[in-house]
């Protein structure tokens, strides 16, 4: 009796050891597990990051899923095996991270890639630009200055979002002394790069703006304050205003927020979106991307009021 | 004066207990009301859809995802809390020892899910390459709810009167027997409803799971090496997308709070089963 007590009072205190080197102990067993990760043929496909891009990816994995359940019935030369996409949402930098460090196939980068960055992805680095989104200088419809003046120059909106001009009235001298409550996007948004570069130059965003987890978070957020300006995608901003007129963008140096203008690159504030990879592309993820770049994908792109990088039929 | 006195914390304290009634009254109300609306068979047993995902469709895989990522939880964190309180409570040797253990489990239970979340990523799913996976999380879940799963069950081992543990030591047994045969029938209510308690604390966690195993989508979950989808991380991304996703954001925290609210019913009844035969 007294060693099998002895037993299992040591084995209560390793157990409590264990759990101070938090939870080592009960990983080591479970990996002892045979695993069948990584097994020849790719059944599964991760991608992860922007929060721009996840709606659109997620959405068409689910409709991919649910059209073809198993990779051979896409094409026969593909396993039988279960088709499982997975989309876990980050931000552009969390992306790039997640497939440099390879937790993830794709990355989902809302913003150029960084010269750095593609050679941290290796030879095999490709990206899939699969729509354009631009950024809009947007404020409420009910602020009195969308009836008075709507152009700005990039000079004043750095001003106005680097809290050098912080009440309206000095936009505009008809309007009331009211504070200007600026909205931004979070640091790992890949919209905050593309706003720092195409607008701040070297000035600092005012540490008082509120930030947002997402685009129609902050396109929300304006839509919520009549004082507020924020650079609102230009996707969000249509979803917003698609039950009536929310938000007002403003002309920056004289050129409208359109899609011909965006297109053409005569609005400057914009982004690619796209996703890339590090690796070599397998038959699955090549067949999941064909359906990215198909018809679906193209109306996926654009429920989300993105202008599509694509036409359907160019693949 | 001393009458006046007694009149106003009675007052007081009804005062308090109204307000807490009405506005806990008022949350359920409030999300039984607008999430009845979207609940049903249909939001259920389907996958979200919709151009912008969970705009349509339902939310079974994240029903399924939320009970792989609870179970491996309670598993991986109930096993060492179980053992950590038989040691606490009845073989500890020493005070040093306990009061060591109780400084560590009070750390545990101290650290921010978020920290846990990032250690699970760093470790499980880059270092050791699990990439993310019902595994990488369930782990940090299961350390976020050990501490309280211990707390729980220490103080079910702690109820017990003494005078029958000093009786049967009397009556000449082991401490393992004790254990056995006196201790774990008497607790065994109070250790299986620490347990579900755990459960209903996991299955809200949000912050372990976004770096670790929760995604955005995935299919119904069939095997814990793979990432899944959530209850909490969907609610989560339902509510950021705004605009047309929150009726399902609604009918998310409707499923959520029931899931809760059952087990936390069914942990206070097998509770106060287990009490009366050696309470009384």
């Amino acid at each position: 009796m007294k060693p099998y007590r002895k037993l299992i009072s040591i084995l209560a205190a390793a157990c409590l050891a264990a759990c101070a080197l938090a939870g080592c102990s009960t990983a080591s067993n479970q990996s002892g597990q045979p695993s069948e990760k990584a097994p020849e043929t790719q059944s599964s496909i991760l991608f992860c990051g922007s929060t721009s891009l996840y709606p659109i990816i997620s959405s068409l994995a689910s409709s991919f899923t649910e059209q073809y359940t198993t990779w051979d019935k896409v094409d026969p030369s593909l396993p039988a095996e279960n088709i499982s996409v997975y989309v876990a949402p980050g931000g552009s930098g969390v992306g790039v991270g997640a497939v440099t460090d390879g937790t993830a196939d794709f990355g989902m980068v809302a913003r150029d890639m960084k010269d750095g960055e593609i050679s941290a992805l290796g030879a095999d680095y490709r990206s899939f630009v699969v729509a354009h989104d631009a950024l809009t200088v947007s404020i409420n419809s009910q602020n009195p200055l969308a009836q008075v003046k709507t152009d700005f120059d990039t000079d004043t909106i750095r001003k106005v979002f680097s809290g050098e001009i912080s009440t309206w009235d000095q936009l505009d001298p008809s309007l009331p002394t009211e504070k200007i409550n600026v909205y931004i996007r979070d640091l790992s948004g890949g919209a905050y790069e593309v706003f720092q570069k195409t607008v701040m130059g070297d000035s600092k965003v005012s540490d008082s703006a509120t930030q947002s987890a997402s685009m129609t978070e902050l396109a929300t957020n304006i839509a919520n304050d009549p004082w507020a300006i924020g650079y609102a995608g230009f996707g969000a901003y249509n979803k917003v205003n698609a039950k009536g007129a929310a938000l007002v963008a403003l002309k920056v140096n004289g050129v409208e927020c359109t899609q011909d203008n965006i297109l053409s690159g005569a609005y400057t504030i914009q982004r690619p979106i796209q996703f890339v990879s590090g690796s070599e592309i397998s038959p699955t993820e090549q067949a999941f991307i064909d359906y990215i770049f198909s018809e679906a994908g193209y109306a996926a792109v654009e429920a989300n009021g993105y202008i599509p990088a694509f036409s359907p039929n160019s693949r | 004066m001393m009458r006046s006195k007694g009149i106003f914390v009675k007052t007081w304290a009804l005062l308090g207990a109204t307000a807490m009634f009405l506005s806990v009254g008022a949350l359920f109300a409030f999300v039984f009301w607008k999430g009845a609306v979207v609940v049903d068979a249909d939001f259920l047993f389907s996958s979200p859809k919709g151009a912008v995902l969970g705009e349509e469709g339902g939310i079974y895989p994240a029903i399924i995802g939320s009970i792989w990522f609870t179970a491996g939880s309670v598993v991986i964190g109930g096993v060492p809390a179980f053992l950590i309180a038989v040691y606490l409570a009845f073989m500890r040797n020493s005070e040093k020892a306990e009061a060591a253990g109780q400084l560590i489990l009070r750390c545990a239970a101290g650290i921010p899910s978020i920290v846990l979340g990032m250690f699970a990523y760093s470790l499980f799913v880059k270092d050791l390459s699990w990439g993310r996976s019902i595994l990488s999380a369930s782990i940090a879940l299961g350390i976020m709810i050990m501490p309280y799963i211990e707390t729980l069950i220490e103080k079910a081992f702690r109820e017990v009167p003494s005078h029958m543990i000093e009786s049967s030591r009397a009556l000449g047994f082991s401490r393992m027997k004790i254990l056995g045969l006196v201790i774990l029938p008497m607790c065994s209510g109070e250790i299986v409803a620490a347990l579900i308690l755990g459960a209903c604390f996991s299955m809200g966690a949000t912050a372990p799971l976004i770096f670790t195993g929760g995604v955005a989508f995935a299919s119904a979950p069939t095997d814990m090496l793979h990432p899944a989808m959530a209850l909490p991380l969907h609610l989560y991304l339902l509510v950021s997308q705004g605009g047309s996703s929150i009726e399902a954001a609604y009918g998310t925290a409707l499923v959520m709070m029931v899931l809760v609210l059952a087990g936390n019913i069914v942990a206070r009844t097998l509770a106060q089963r287990s009490r009366p035969k050696w309470r009384t």
